[in-house]
């Protein structure tokens, strides 16, 4: 009997363990969108993760080919869709190297505070929905509450309040509305103000700081091999923001922080973006005294072409490097038009990192990430 | 730092690795020719003088008479960056993969490869990333045919703007 039941141990020892492959997503809440996990698990420990890409893929660097240069700047907003403003910032400023276009001073600043703005907002909805993904639901309210705010200012502005279209090659299709100036320092003092209250809801509190720190550890070394960049790369220690690595606009002449956290885990790329909204404040602060009066645009021919070359721009977006590769051929539509999409660089790190973690962990470490599957899928 | 000094770094990290190196600014312009492609990425990787460590793009381009692919790679300390260009053979577009070296761009190689047909060799997992898994030609080629697929879900659409524009 003994024997028997020893050579059924054996039995089962022998067939060895085999995962079970658990589909997350493509339709689940915490994917943020149309992203596919396949994961196998042993239990809940995730021993192997595959994801899967392009469900959003809707060629738009095709469709870029197809249509003269600024006709391709409304569709950039569909790309990042939570801060369009960097997407068509990105597109702008490529063309504008590629056929050498100076851009005006003034609308060098404006576009600055635009850009913070926004950063603002897509940081906003990132807190909100982090918070969510750990069980923090009430952490959604007090940001939608802010992220409104400056939604409202965004929509004073370009009459959007998502997709915005606002940046044209050369310029700005229009000045500041009246007393806007204004309302951007008086949301700048109330964010101030609500900061603490999200410190109070999520930084300061254990059971979040139990869910986030020490999951997903991404080594510096391991950050940069994998191209990584934005608050997931800053987290890690490695301090590169393209915002002082290779300023544009009037970066250079803005006094600011690039925030630098050690760690590299969930917490620290948590924490990297919920400083980073004080630094935007403090950008914002800076803008409006030192912009100068003057024209917004410069004059831009009515058929834009470039000359044969290669150019490409360099973006700090809410999620890391927004980089536009344009290939001209002298004609008046682009050759090539490819978008380097942080989301994209950043989520193959996803597989290798969520390996050895819980299911539960898998939500956190995605949700630290900060992805934007329009970007991903393009 | 001075434009000639950085062009002197490259090309003494190259070696004769490269066919043209040019500094503009921050960035140098280097091209390299296919059988050298994966030698001259590891020195720039892998030597002091370049310290070119951090994927930041991978991508190509086609002009119909000839395929190009353009690495760029960053030294973050140093803060300047290089534009690496290599031309392929269109007729049979290969290429040896880096993703050994970076895996940040195993991806990316995915992506060109989706998009031109350029095959990686050596990549783990070289497949399609963004478009299905049974769709036929490689779009971004510029001899690529837009045809309709008869179903919604399926293929291409007949829609051509560019004729329009």
């Amino acid at each position: 009997m003994n024997g028997d039941l020893r050579d059924l141990h054996q039995e089962i020892l022998d067939l060895g363990t085999q995962g079970m492959v658990m589909n997350m997503g493509p339709q689940h809440p915490s994917t943020h969108g149309v992203l596919r996990l396949i994961l196998t698990l042993d239990g809940e420990e995730v021993m192997a993760c595959e994801p899967v890409i392009g469900y959003l893929h809707r060629g738009l660097e095709k469709m870029a080919e197809r249509r003269p240069y600024r006709h391709f700047l409304p569709f950039t907003d569909r790309l990042d869709y939570v801060c369009s403003l960097a997407n068509n910032l990105a597109c702008a400023q490529a063309i504008e190297r590629l056929a050498g276009i100076e851009v005006p001073d003034r609308a060098q600043w404006i576009r600055v505070a635009l850009m913070e703005l926004n950063r603002i907002a897509s940081h906003l909805l990132f807190l909100g929905t982090f918070g969510t993904d750990l069980g923090a639901t009430t952490m959604l309210l007090y940001a939608f509450r802010e992220r409104e705010e400056a939604l409202a200012l965004l929509e004073a502005i370009t009459g959007a309040r998502l997709t915005y279209n606002w940046i044209r090659v050369g310029g700005l299709p229009d000045d500041m509305p009246e007393n806007w100036d204004k309302g951007v320092l008086a949301f700048c003092d109330l964010l101030e103000s609500r900061v603490g209250e999200y410190d109070r809801l999520l930084t300061d509190n254990p059971i979040f700081r139990r869910r986030t720190e020490g999951v997903g550890v991404i080594p510096a070394e391991d950050a940069i091999a994998y191209g990584l960049t934005g608050p997931t790369l800053r987290a890690s220690g490695v301090e590169y923001d393209v915002r002082r690595w290779a300023p544009y606009e009037k970066y250079a002449e803005i006094d600011f922080d690039v925030v630098v956290l050690r760690d590299g885990d969930t917490f620290a790329r948590y924490l990297a973006r919920r400083l980073e909204l004080e630094q935007s404040v403090r950008i914002l602060r800076q803008v409006f005294d030192r912009m100068p009066e003057g024209p917004i645009a410069s004059k831009v021919g009515k058929v834009l072409k470039a000359p044969p070359g290669i150019a490409f721009s360099q973006v700090e977006s809410p999620r890391g490097e927004l980089s536009f590769t344009m290939v001209s051929d002298g004609s008046p539509n682009p050759q090539r038009v490819h978008i380097r999409a942080p989301s994209f660089a950043n989520l193959t790190v996803l597989a290798d990192l969520v390996v050895g973690n819980k299911v539960a962990d898998v939500v956190a470490i995605l949700g630290s990430i900060d992805i934007v599957l329009g970007e991903v899928d393009r | 730092m001075a434009q000639a000094e950085l062009k002197e770094r490259f090309e003494g990290a190259l070696g004769g690795l490269a066919e043209a190196v040019e500094a503009e600014g921050s960035l140098v312009r280097v091209r390299v020719a296919l059988p050298n492609l994966r030698a001259a990425l590891l020195a720039l990787k892998t030597s002091p003088d370049t310290a070119c460590d951090f994927p930041a793009n991978l991508t190509a381009f086609d002009t119909g008479q000839e395929m190009t692919l353009l690495y760029r790679l960053a030294s973050i300390p140093n803060r300047w960056q290089a534009l690496v260009s290599c031309p392929l053979d269109r007729e049979d577009p290969k290429a040896p993969s880096v993703a050994d070296l970076w895996p940040g761009f195993n991806w990316f190689e995915r992506e060109v490869y989706d998009m031109f047909g350029v095959a990686f060799e050596g990549h783990p997992d070289l497949r399609r990333i963004l478009l299905p898994d049974d769709w036929e030609g490689f779009p971004f080629r510029k001899d690529y045919v837009s045809k309709p697929s008869g179903s919604p879900l399926k293929g291409p659409q007949p829609t051509d703007l560019g004729e329009q524009a």
